[in-house]
């Protein structure tokens, strides 16, 4: 591809609104884990689609040239690189360790959640974000109903747990998300953004947030919620 | 200040009056501050560090609520802003027109309309909902400061969750008191982790943070930190068996609404040592007033309470 062919895609139709609208979809679902949040405003999709539009939403929101991006190699393309560098102004990331963001759009190969940097004992803040696809169009085994609790869950008659499925993940990730887990106040936080959209008509993802002080465990009958409007 | 009316524009209500970008701040300072907010939720209490910037008021005058609320804004948002739980007071009023101005927001004074609460030092009586998010000026975030002065040293003590110097401080209250004094900015422990300054509230707003169904965001704009309760979030305030936790009590009800159960101001009347004590939430005065007067109308007993009185007794208040 000559560098000419590559044409700059537009980003959001409204930069500031939609920009603020995705920030709040994105604090309302990590202060409320295992909720499924809408996000509100989409940017147009690129041409080669393995940076689906709800990641791009993300970057295009919260990401700028404080903020360096990892992207997995699914993700990575010459045109996504173009299209970040042109919106977000964002240094590219070498290593997962150096990044602020990470973009993983082919999760059952994505690194073990340790690859990420978890903060420091006195600035635990400055770690990962990690925004991950997933597949919620697919009707997961049973066995993949996850339940969390913690800070932004709010108690039922089941006790303080919520329900979500998630598909896609590998086989790893909630071991590695329970140790990730322990390492409280440091760790990685994560956003999951569903790679489809699931309605008919307008076009709409979903996103789910696990902050790093949610527990997570298989789920017994649970069921699951939506904040989705 | 420079500003350029745009007549068509400012005709329109729902349209900012003045050329700044929406809400104020630039688009890469929000985005800096809703990184620093989104760590701040992931993290129930700890306080991270953001690129604070100049704002058009002094420190001192909510520059850090200001910039957290000018973050999460959005046009749709219904705003409201009070000053020790006051609708009335200068500094509501100009923030709620800067808001106004600066984002073209809709404000109110009604706890249960507003999206956005920006407070100084108080949280509305009428319980919060959920969706809600409660921005609060913060003057000195860092509960440890007090007994140590050093940054460097309270970010080790936070790191390694070595709290007793703040223990020490309320047992030294009991030595001196016999009881624990702090009577506002008492210290919570956030999610079982983090101590936190909850800003100068009454202590008698504290059992408020805990389980929260709002999100509660805290902004320093002097010190340059954010930090957040999540909703739904355990809060507790720190206390000893022996002298357990306690809420501050008023012997009478409030002189205008008759309320019991809110927190009351001393309100001085003249120079011969008359006071009365009002509540300090005015949302939650007026809205008792009203429906005060509307059963009573509805009685036909006539109204004991009109709306001159009111307002000169919070007028009164003011001074």
């Amino acid at each position: 591809m000559s560098t000419l062919s590559i044409a700059t895609a537009p980003g959001f139709a409204r930069p500031v609104d939609d920009a603020q609208a995705v920030f709040r979809a994105v604090l309302q679902a990590l202060s409320r884990p295992g909720m499924f949040v809408c996000l509100p405003a989409l940017p147009p999709s690129l041409a080669r689609d393995e940076m689906t539009q709800g990641m791009l939403a993300l970057a295009l929101a919260l990401c700028d040239q404080d903020s360096p991006l990892w992207l997995d190699s699914a993700a990575d393309s010459p045109q996504t690189r173009h299209h970040l560098r042109f919106h977000c102004a964002s240094p590219f990331a070498a290593a997962p360790e150096q990044a602020a963001f990470a973009f993983i759009s082919r999760p059952e190969s994505m690194p073990r959640l340790s690859a990420f940097h978890a903060g420091r004992a006195d600035f635990p803040d400055r770690s990962a974000t990690l925004v991950i696809r997933v597949d919620c169009s697919a009707e997961a085994p049973e066995s993949e109903v996850m339940e969390v609790t913690g800070p932004g869950v709010k108690g039922n008659e089941r006790g303080i747990w919520q329900a979500f499925r998630l598909g896609g993940l590998p086989a790893w990730f909630w071991t590695d998300w329970r140790d990730n887990q322990a390492l409280y106040p440091l760790g990685v936080d994560v956003i999951f953004v569903e790679s489809a959209n699931s309605g008919q008509g307008a076009p709409s993802v979903r996103i789910l947030g696990l902050p790093r002080t949610a527990r997570v465990r298989k789920a017994v009958n649970a069921k699951e919620g939506s904040l989705c409007m | 200040m420079t500003t350029t009316v745009n007549s068509a524009d400012g005709a329109s209500s729902n349209q900012p009056s003045v050329a700044y970008n929406f809400a104020y701040l630039d688009e890469q300072t929000k985005r800096m501050i809703r990184r620093s907010i989104l760590k701040a939720v992931a993290l129930p209490g700890y306080q991270v560090p953001f690129g604070g910037r100049e704002m058009p008021m002094p420190y001192g005058w909510g520059t850090g609520g200001i910039q957290v609320s000018a973050s999460v804004l959005g046009k749709h948002d219904v705003f409201k802003v009070i000053d020790q739980g006051s609708d009335d007071t200068t500094n509501a009023v100009s923030i709620r027109s800067f808001f106004a101005r600066v984002a073209g927001v809709r404000t109110t004074t009604d706890t249960e309309e507003a999206d956005i609460i920006q407070t100084r030092h108080r949280i509305p009586e009428q319980p919060l909902r959920e969706g809600q998010i409660m921005v609060y000026q913060v003057p000195i975030p860092e509960p440890l400061r007090w007994m140590e002065p050093s940054e460097a040293e309270t970010r080790t003590l936070h790191a390694l969750e070595e709290y007793g110097v703040m223990h020490v401080k309320l047992y030294e209250d009991i030595a001196r008191h016999g009881e624990i004094a702090t009577s506002f900015d008492y210290p919570v422990l956030v999610n079982g982790r983090y101590v936190m300054s909850p800003s100068p509230l009454p202590k008698f707003d504290n059992p408020k943070m805990n389980q929260c169904p709002a999100l509660q965001l805290f902004g320093a704009g002097r010190e340059k930190r954010i930090y957040a309760i999540p909703p739904y979030t355990t809060v507790k305030s720190l206390d000893f068996e022996d002298h357990p936790f306690a809420v501050q009590q008023w012997n009478e009800p409030c002189a205008i609404c008759g309320a019991t159960d809110s927190y009351l101001d001393e309100i001085i009347t003249d120079d011969a040592g008359g006071r009365m004590f009002v509540c300090s939430d005015t949302d939650h005065c007026f809205k008792r007033v009203a429906g005060q007067s509307l059963s009573a109308a509805s009685d036909e007993e006539g109204e004991f309470f009109t709306t001159e009185v009111d307002s000169s007794v919070h007028e009164r208040r003011k001074k």
